[in-house]
């Protein structure tokens, strides 16, 4: 208790120009939004970029609806594809100290707030944010109810939803007059409607998601932790499979096609990063605590 | 502790898919705009709530009938309330404005159906069905119900056999939205297949068709021989509905026309979702004042009252708009949620369907013009 406070507080300027960085986008983006309004800036913000990007994609690769939700879907997995990288490797790092994770729980395990600080220096050390990696996951929710709000007014299948899809078009996109009514039909679906077998589309989502959170979710040693993924990896492909029987398949496509691009990506990073190295606890005389490298790294270091 | 902490999580995943499913938009339930038409001091309206009603004009409001009789449950706003005990007897959305005939109520849905009510006690007598939705109205000439589907199709449907008049429903290129116009010989109607159809009226069969170059989301209006079509080009384009000859077009306006035009004394009349109203020569397109502009899109055409024309538009605004001179003055301000559908009007008095499904009745002539909105405000 003594040696931590006396220990010096030491400031790092590169983490305080971060912090400082940080708290002036926070503050800047209050003012944008208590100027603007929330409603303006979804709908400017994301609905009418991603409806007239969706048009667009339509209108340029041959009128079809399942091309341009395909290529659009490809878009924003690149343009979210740092975020996903950073995801993977927070995972992986998570993954890598389990064990040191396990120790410090069976060392300090009378004493919860000793623990709690000993995770964070290991958190720190190892460079890993417990809660970094659900970032990429909150950034997809706008995305999935903007893409849903854009296909329903694209689509138009009442005429409020083509009001919308009025309101939202570029003015000066003019191709709309050529393009209108969007050929709404692929195989047996009519993408604005949800399908009506209706069990196709909903297994291939929830299949693909179940896959793809199976490649995605590191084992866990604690098995706390272990309940919860396999919870997290049934119940949210069955909540997707269900949201497919009752929206717009064309939505369900976008899920299908990009969950398979998450397969994709998954099965590349593992490839490039090699498989992950636990870490054995170690002997370290304060906390146990070792640096903690990458797959990559230790890869090297086993060659 | 585990297992509550999972039992936890499950919920609220749960939780989760069903506020999304209910409020994303759209999934479980589809409101359409409220729709009336006065017939002899009754409002006979289609809410947005799927309830149809008639109102005794000069009772402020009072129901005569309701179909179903039962007040539909007041849910939340994600409304999953119409597919619930209730979804046997409440309508899909209706869209079209309803018509009155020979003792019938007669009003399209989102469902699919036509359906024909007593209109004087709300029973319903029969219904039709097409093979999709249908979101125009219907056009009532000779005893024979006209309208299209979103099976691309046109129907007529002879009142009295309740079946087919034709040999067989007209088939378009693309959905068909609008109620059709029709004439002694002749039934007009426009397609989201970018054409204006004329087909025969006894027989169905196409007599010209007519490329506008875009969508028709809308109705046709038919006056002194012409039809009068509006598009998503932001164009009215003006055609002989003798071949379909098209004799002139507005230049690109700042919005789509969707509404109705309305054709009186030479001049038509008609706005656009820009939020816009025009009133142009008939002979040549020339403007006869200068564009008037209101808050919010104009979906629905204007109605003629006396020297006025009446609209609304989807802000909730209902303006009234001298013929002559262009002159805007705004009737009333407060209706609570859009004005979509066409107002009726009978000599003073104004009736109103408002997207939120209430019904205002108001009189142009006093100061606070507002007589009486069905179902009461809470206020």
């Amino acid at each position: 208790m003594s040696a931590q406070a006396a220990r010096p507080v030491q400031v790092n300027p590169k983490q305080l120009r971060k912090s400082l960085l940080t708290w002036l986008l926070i503050g800047a983006a209050i003012l944008v939004i208590s100027r603007v309004g929330w409603g303006t800036i979804w709908q400017e913000g994301l609905i009418r970029p991603m409806l007239n990007t969706l048009l667009f994609l339509y209108a340029y690769l041959g009128h079809s609806f399942v091309i341009a939700i395909a290529v659009f879907t490809i878009l924003l997995r690149l343009i979210t594809l740092p975020l996903t990288i950073k995801q993977v490797r927070a995972s992986r790092k998570m993954a890598e100290v389990q064990p040191k994770m396990a120790e410090l729980q069976k060392k300090y395990s009378g004493d919860k707030e000793r623990l709690v600080q000993e995770q964070q220096r290991l958190y720190k050390e190892a460079g890993v944010s417990p809660l970094g990696g659900c970032l990429p996951t909150l950034i997809q929710f706008p995305i999935w109810i903007g893409l849903y709000q854009s296909i329903n007014s694209i689509l138009a299948d009442t005429p409020l939803e083509l009001m919308s899809l009025a309101k939202n078009v570029y003015a000066g996109f003019r191709a709309i007059v050529d393009i209108l009514p969007l050929q709404s039909h692929f195989l047996w679906l009519n993408l604005a409607r949800p399908d009506p077998t209706p069990f196709v589309l909903p297994v291939l989502v929830a299949g693909t998601m179940w896959l793809q959170q199976k490649l995605m979710t590191q084992p866990a040693t604690d098995p706390q932790q272990a309940s919860m993924n396999q919870t997290m990896q049934l119940m949210m492909p069955l909540m997707f499979g269900y949201f497919t029987t009752q929206f717009s398949s064309g939505l369900a496509i976008y899920f299908v096609i990009s969950n398979v691009i998450g397969i994709v990506m998954q099965w590349a990073i593992e490839r490039f990063e090699g498989p992950i190295a636990p870490k054995a606890p170690a002997s370290n005389a304060a906390t146990g605590i070792e640096k903690v490298t990458d797959g990559k790294k230790a890869r090297k270091a086993k060659r | 502790m585990r297992i509550f902490k999972k039992r936890g999580l499950v919920a609220l995943l749960l939780l989760t898919a069903i506020t999304l499913a209910g409020c994303m938009g759209g999934g479980l339930t589809n409101p359409g705009w409220t729709v009336v038409t006065v017939q002899e001091d009754v409002v006979y309206a289609a809410l947005s709530t799927g309830q149809v009603v008639a109102l005794d004009a000069a009772k402020g409001g009072e129901v005569l009938w309701s179909y179903p009789p039962a007040s539909p449950s007041s849910g939340p706003a994600c409304a999953i309330a119409r597919r619930s005990s209730d979804s046997a007897t409440l309508l899909d959305a209706v869209y079209g404005t309803p018509v009155v005939s020979d003792g019938l109520l007669l009003i399209t849905s989102f469902d699919r159906r036509l359906y024909a009510f007593d209109r004087n006690t709300g029973a319903k007598q029969w219904d039709f069905s097409a093979e999709d939705s249908i979101i125009g109205g219907v056009t009532l000439v000779g005893g024979v119900a006209y309208f299209g589907s979103a099976d691309h199709r046109v129907y007529a449907v002879d009142l009295a056999t309740q079946k087919l008049a034709w040999e067989a429903p007209f088939a378009t290129g693309d959905r068909v939205w609008g109620a059709p116009a029709v004439d002694e010989a002749r039934v007009y109607v426009g397609s989201m297949d970018h054409y204006v159809y004329a087909l025969d009226r006894q027989t169905g069969r196409e007599i010209w068709r007519y490329d506008v170059g875009c969508s028709i989301p809308g109705s046709v209006t038919l006056a002194d021989g012409l039809l009068f079509v509006g598009g998503v080009d932001k164009r009215l384009h003006v055609l002989k509905a003798e071949d379909g000859s098209e004799l002139w077009k507005t230049g690109e306006l700042d919005g789509w026309v969707w509404g109705e035009a309305l054709v009186e004394e030479g001049y038509v009349y008609f706005g656009t979702l820009g939020g816009h109203m025009y009133g142009l020569r008939v002979a040549d397109g020339s403007p006869r004042w200068e564009p008037v502009a209101v808050e919010g899109a104009v979906r629905a055409g204007p109605v003629s009252q006396g020297q006025n024309l009446i609209v609304g538009t989807d802000a909730g605004r209902l303006y009234s708009i001298h013929k002559e001179t262009g002159e805007r003055d705004m009737v009333y301000d407060q209706i609570n949620g859009g004005v979509l559908s066409r107002p009726a009007v009978v000599g003073d008095r104004i009736f109103v369907g408002a997207a939120s499904g209430r019904v205002y009745a108001l009189d142009v002539t006093r100061r606070d013009p507002l007589l009486w909105v069905y179902p009461p405000s809470s206020k």
